[in-house]
């Protein structure tokens, strides 16, 4: 029991913040995502006992169930999040650690405005380090679909820089 | 040499830093495993279990009267709704370790005692409306020693 106490702690330290940005899919505040967290940590530990390179999906899997739980326990909550994500991005608390650069800002804000269901992948992929072997097993989706989800995020986040001209390059 | 456009973006990407967790997370999430470790691992010596199971058939009592109180305030939320529970918030006053004590069976245990202030809050599904209650706590955990 105790190693399996430390074993959460080391997971903890490791994935919380990404695990925080992923579970904000769901949530327009930081707090919300702590609470999704919360729960989807205790169901994961109460089920699996440790964490391993084999059961690594099934804890991403577990958030996304919860949350998804989560929307479901409110109406109220549910049409907030749709408001904030649908029309007022600016009503949506930052998902990154600001760091001043004008160019992180926009790049933040292009992952912001990605339908969901292109963000959700990036998300897992770029900060959480998912295979799309284990991406298409979490979302529930074919690997292909994964993967080109994957390509469409990245294309339509190039496009959005490239019109903002921040990256004339791109 | 040509660099792939996309990949140059998936860099820049990955430096973006997501927010980070609070320190209150960690100690929530701390305290919920503990206490389900307390309650599912944990064997008390006898006389550590009468002083705990008064405790918890107190506490045990109250919580039936809120779920109780809850489904009577709650129009439908007994129909298959029942409330969820979650520490919102868990905080360590103090923590005194007895040293090493032999369970019942005989076993090498390290004894250690903490007391807490809890927070517990319950929400329907339904509506979404919620209570919560803070009371403090005692738990006593036995962790098991290696004999190396």
């Amino acid at each position: 029991m105790t190693e399996s106490h430390e074993n959460w702690k080391t997971c903890f330290a490791q994935l919380a913040s990404p695990l925080l940005l992923f579970a904000r899919q769901w949530a327009t505040s930081h707090a919300d995502a702590e609470d999704i967290v919360q729960d989807a940590f205790v169901r994961f530990w109460k089920r699996e006992g440790a964490y391993t390179e084999k059961n690594r999906g099934l804890l991403f899997a577990t958030v996304r169930s919860t949350a998804l739980d989560f929307l479901r326990s409110s109406g109220r909550r549910r049409q907030r999040e749709q408001m904030a994500f649908a029309d007022d991005p600016d009503l949506v608390e930052p998902r990154f650690e600001p760091d001043g650069a004008v160019a992180n800002e926009e790049l933040a804000n292009a992952v912001e405005r990605l339908p969901a269901a292109l963000r959700e992948v990036l998300v897992l992929k770029i900060w959480n380090d998912l295979t799309f072997k284990e991406i298409a097993a979490v979302l529930e989706l074919s690997q292909n679909t994964a993967a080109s989800r994957y390509r469409y995020a990245l294309e339509s986040i190039r496009q959005e820089l490239a019109a903002h001209e921040i990256r004339p390059t791109f | 040499m040509k660099s792939d456009p996309l990949s140059k973006l998936e860099a820049e990407l990955a430096e973006l830093q997501p927010c980070a967790s609070s320190e209150a997370l960690r100690c929530r999430i701390s305290a919920q495993l503990r206490h389900q470790a307390v309650t599912s691992h944990v064997r008390l010596k006898k006389s550590a279990a009468y002083r705990l199971n008064w405790f918890a058939w107190g506490w045990g009592l109250v919580a039936v009267m809120s779920v109780a109180l809850v489904t009577s305030v709650w129009p439908g939320a007994g129909e298959n709704e029942t409330p969820s529970s979650r520490i919102i918030h868990y905080q360590i006053l103090s923590e005194r370790d007895d040293g090493v004590v032999f369970d019942e069976t005989g076993r090498p245990v390290r004894q250690v005692r903490y007391a807490a202030d809890e927070t517990v809050r319950w929400r329907s599904p339904r509506t979404g409306a919620s209570i919560q209650m803070s009371y403090p706590r005692e738990e006593t955990m036995l962790i098991p020693v290696s004999g190396n």
